[in-house]
């Protein structure tokens, strides 16, 4: 019996039409695909990508070195050296997150009692050299710096949820 | 019930805790009896080694039948007493005295240096509300400068007072206090200027927040990134156990390790931040160098130990001289003298700091154990400053004090003591001695004993005193025993074997102990090993001079040393640091370790053998001391240098026999005469050894000393010039530029000129006679 409706049913090529009429169906819908790197996909505000340091609006770093970051990462990305500034706070030497360690979770965020490290919606960068994977204290300010709008607007819209 | 009780022993009594039925000491506090038991309970005020305050509240624990919540470090316990630490009541009671703590507590946790090892943040943890009720402004406190070791943040106080019991207690300074009332109390110096106790740091580790902290330590790391690392103190001649607080391979803090039997629960500021003086890279080596024409070149390892091979081969080995420091590891002491061995060389010497070397070499005696210098009834300090020395025994004798003790001192000045003396006898370096004979000479009178020999000749000439006439007869009653505590200041005196002979002979007299203080942390290490030479070996001409681990100003007579080196065809150095005047006169340089970077062990003052690891990466290419002289052995072929690691050299050191000290042999007396004033060479507390003059932090705080000579103020007018004048001090044709400076605890045609340091290279402890003349700019 059921040989006879497996030849029917190759015979009619109903399997291929059901295919075909799929294949028609979303020809006319609405088209996922975007022309990156032109058209880009919206992001969530929470999305986790390149870190950067933040500043007060008076230009002060927010960074006190309690290294929370450092302790928190599961991967041991972030390493912090920390000392005496001259007007007497306490003020990293150093702050270098490695970008190949890093996993991308999100924690220093979280753990940072000053809002001063966080993971900005940026996701398209490289390196050319495999050294210039460690960023240093200097360029995450200078991240900081140049997208404190969107990082404070991403802040603001998930404000009530935090 | 009844059948229990019947064996309870009379001093203890039967309580119970959460339903646990135990003994506890009659008369003694509940919290001891629940610390013995492991059960927790809350404090911060309260400490083992402090008296009780009960001022935090913390350790409140419900009491059967008692109407209110009691601390428990304040209540002492009863028979039959039930005590809950968990119920309902207490738990309650603790909460609430959280929340008070914490109303004043700022929230700045996260650039607190307490921040990972906080009391407070702890037992917040398990006490503390989740938000805090408290909406008013909080208290805020005006910070103090306390000097260069403790940074305080006093806002965080929340006034447990346990520093200012430390310092009333014991650094017995008082120096902090609770000023104000009620919330408006804070914790200040009276007069505002710092701290000044030798003991200070110790206030760092009782805090239980981050109101005081290590200020070198300051902002550097947090405590969970720390290791912590076994060590032992290389300052004093006690070996204090440390543990060093490292990170990536770098000492950052030095915090005390228990050990009743030597330094308790403390730690002097002096082993807390010496450590601070490894991370001083001006005039570290790095690297062997030889010096060719003048110019220093970096060579190989194995060129500088061929080039000193060859050396010592070709120098007939009575030419070849070693001055070994007194901070080494036994291990390195024990090849050194192997090497002579084989040598054939007896030119070694440990003793960089005596001056007198008329008698046969005899250890240090010591006959009572340092826990047990505590419990003696009198103590005679003869030419010890202990609180500079050891500032450890220094604690042992304060508390020997304060359980009644007399203390009587001989001395070359007035020292500051932190307790009462009987007798305070001064006067310049000849004439304490004489004093100390007056002792003698009335112990002898009323005794009807005299000694023999030189001794009792240079006795007959000694006159008896009225003051100390009195203590001769307290001390000839015997039923409490003494103790002589003979120092540093007697062991770098030109009479140092008449100080020892009459010292021996009294104690014999009066059956009193003798404990001798060691000038290095490992002077009995480096005596067990037999590095020394019954006489003074910088009277003898050498060809090859090996100074290990010491630099010029460790020694007690730096112009006679600096001379020996000129004299010599080659000085070689086996050290962590070379600083100019050694580089000047030296000719090869071998880079070694010092303790911290090297695992070794160190036997101390009253013969305790104690191990030390690894703590602190060594820069560039040193080397650990006992591997380098191992190679050198093998470069020499010389038997028995096949050590594989330092353990098969520790189980060789360990078989070392103990030391028996020998009476000295008075064979004649040394007559000084002086012409001028008379010198006393001051070892100041920072200025002991390289390391200690490299701490910044310790050469900023207020116990470090300076280029200056002090006199006594009735001298300033037969000397011609005025406070604060530069002057030269002239010695047998050598000068010094020093500032002038008076002081009443400087007897009369005494000069105090500091030790140690550069300005003072061109003074010889043994020769006492000095006068002051113009600077000569």
């Amino acid at each position: 019996m059921s040989k006879i409706v497996k030849y029917l049913k190759s015979l009619t090529l109903k399997e291929i039409r059901q295919g075909m009429f799929l294949t028609q169906k979303y020809f006319f819908k609405r088209k996922f695909t975007v022309r990156y790197p032109e058209e880009k996909t919206p992001k969530s505000p929470r999305f986790r990508g390149l870190h950067a340091l933040r500043r007060y609006p008076n230009g002060e770093e927010r960074c006190i070195a309690c290294k929370l970051c450092e302790a928190v990462c599961p991967a041991a990305a972030i390493t912090i050296d920390s000392e005496e500034r001259e007007d007497g706070t306490r003020r990293t030497t150093r702050y270098e997150i490695d970008l190949f360690k890093c996993i991308y979770c999100g924690f220093c965020e979280e753990s940072c009692p000053v809002d001063s490290i966080v993971e900005t919606d940026i996701h398209e960068y490289h390196m050319e050299t495999s050294n210039k994977k460690v960023i240093t204290k200097e360029q995450l300010l200078a991240i900081g710096d140049m997208y404190e709008e969107q990082i404070a607007d991403a802040r603001e819209q998930d404000k009530k949820y935090r | 019930m009844t059948e229990t009780s019947n064996q309870v022993p009379d001093d203890k009594v039967t309580i119970e805790i959460d339903g646990q039925t135990v003994l506890a000491d009659k008369g003694s506090m509940i919290i001891h009896a629940t610390d013995r038991h492991g059960i927790n309970v809350p404090r911060f005020c309260y400490h083992e080694k402090l008296s009780i305050a009960a001022n935090c509240r913390m350790c409140m624990v419900d009491v059967e039948k008692a109407p209110k919540p009691l601390p428990a470090c304040a209540t002492p316990v009863a028979e039959g007493m039930k005590i809950y630490t968990r119920s309902k009541r207490a738990t309650s009671g603790q909460k609430n005295a959280m929340e008070f703590l914490l109303i004043n507590h700022p929230l700045d946790c996260p650039i607190c240096d307490q921040g990972g090892e906080c009391e407070l943040q702890d037992v917040a943890m398990g006490y503390g509300r989740d938000v805090s009720r408290f909406v008013e402004g909080k208290r805020s406190v005006a910070d103090e400068d306390l000097g260069s070791l403790v940074a305080s943040d006093m806002t965080r106080c929340i006034h447990c007072t346990r520093c200012v019991r430390f310092l009333n207690e014991i650094a017995g300074t008082d120096e902090l206090g609770g000023i104000g009332r009620g919330d408006r109390t804070y914790i200040a110096t009276a007069i505002g200027q710092g701290l000044d106790s030798e003991m200070s740091g110790n206030i760092i580790d009782l805090c239980p927040v981050g109101a005081l902290t290590n200020k070198p330590f300051r902002f550097k790391a947090r405590a969970w990134e720390l290791m912590a690392t076994a060590g032992l103190s290389m300052h004093d001649g006690l070996g204090s156990n440390i543990y060093y607080h490292t990170r990536h391979g770098k000492i950052l803090r030095a915090v005390p390790q228990k050990n009743e039997s030597i330094n308790e629960a403390w730690l002097s500021d002096r082993d807390r931040y010496g450590i601070h003086g490894l991370n001083n890279d001006k005039d570290r080596i790095t690297q062997p160098m030889v010096k060719k024409s003048g110019q220093w070149n970096v060579i190989s390892w194995d060129d500088a130990l061929r080039i000193l091979a060859d050396k010592l081969k070709n120098t007939a080995p009575q030419e070849i001289a070693l001055y070994a420091g007194q901070h080494a590891t036994s291990e390195e002491y024990y090849l050194l003298k192997k090497l002579f061995k084989q040598l054939g060389s007896d030119q070694h010497e440990h003793r960089l700091t005596h001056v007198d070397f008329s008698g046969p070499y005899r250890a240090p005696r010591t006959d009572v154990a340092l826990t047990d210098v505590a419990k003696q009834k009198n103590i005679i300090m003869v030419g010890t400053y202990a609180r500079h020395e050891q500032p450890i025994l220094n604690h042992k004798i304060r508390q020997a004090w304060l359980h009644g003790a007399q203390i009587n001192a001989f001395g070359p000045c007035h020292f500051e003591q932190n307790f009462d003396l009987n007798l305070d006898i001064t006067g310049h370096q000849l004439a304490w001695v004489e004093k100390l004979g007056s002792l003698a000479v009335s112990l002898s009178e009323i005794s009807g004993q005299k000694p023999d020999g030189a001794l009792g000749e240079w006795l007959s000439q000694q006159h008896a005193d009225e003051d100390i006439n009195s203590l001769a007869k307290k001390l000839l009653k015997k039923e409490e025993g003494a103790l002589f505590v003979v120092g540093q200041i007697a062991n770098r005196h030109p009479q140092a074997n008449l100080i020892n002979a009459l010292v021996h002979w009294m104690a014999a007299l009066i059956n009193a102990s003798v404990n001798e203080v060691v000038d290095g942390a490992n002077t009995m290490g480096a005596a067990l090993n037999g590095l020394y030479n019954d006489q003074d070996i910088k009277n003898n001409d050498h060809t090859v001079n090996i100074i290990y681990q010491a630099e010029i100003q460790d020694f007690a007579e730096p112009a006679k040393i600096k001379e020996c080196l000129i004299n010599s065809e080659m000085t070689v150095v086996f050290n962590a640091f070379c600083d100019d005047a050694l580089k000047a006169r030296a000719d090869l340089i071998l880079p070694t370790t010092l303790l911290p970077e090297s695992s070794g062990s160190l036997v101390n003052n009253y013969g305790q053998r104690q191990t030390a690891l690894v703590a602190h990466k060594a820069p560039g290419e040193s080397k650990p001391g006992w591997r380098v002289l191992r190679v050198l052995g093998n470069v020499m072929g010389f038997d028995g240098f096949d050590y594989e690691d330092v353990y098969e050299l520790m189980q060789e050191t360990e078989k070392l026999k103990t030391l028996t000290s020998e009476n000295p042999v008075l064979a004649k007396v040394n007559q000084l005469k002086v012409k001028g004033l008379v010198l006393f060479p001051h070892h100041g507390i920072y200025d002991g050894d390289m390391l200690v003059r490299r701490s910044a932090p310790l050469q900023e705080s207020k116990l470090a000393t300076a280029d200056t000579v002090y006199v006594n103020p009735g001298d300033l007018v037969s000397i011609g010039f005025a406070v604060g004048d530069l002057v030269s001090v002239e010695q047998n044709g050598r000068y010094a530029e020093l500032t002038l400076a008076t002081d009443d605890a400087v007897p009369a045609s005494s000069a105090v000129i500091n030790m140690g340091r550069d300005s003072s290279l061109n003074i010889n402890a043994g020769e006492l006679s000095v006068s002051i003349i113009g600077a000569q700019s």
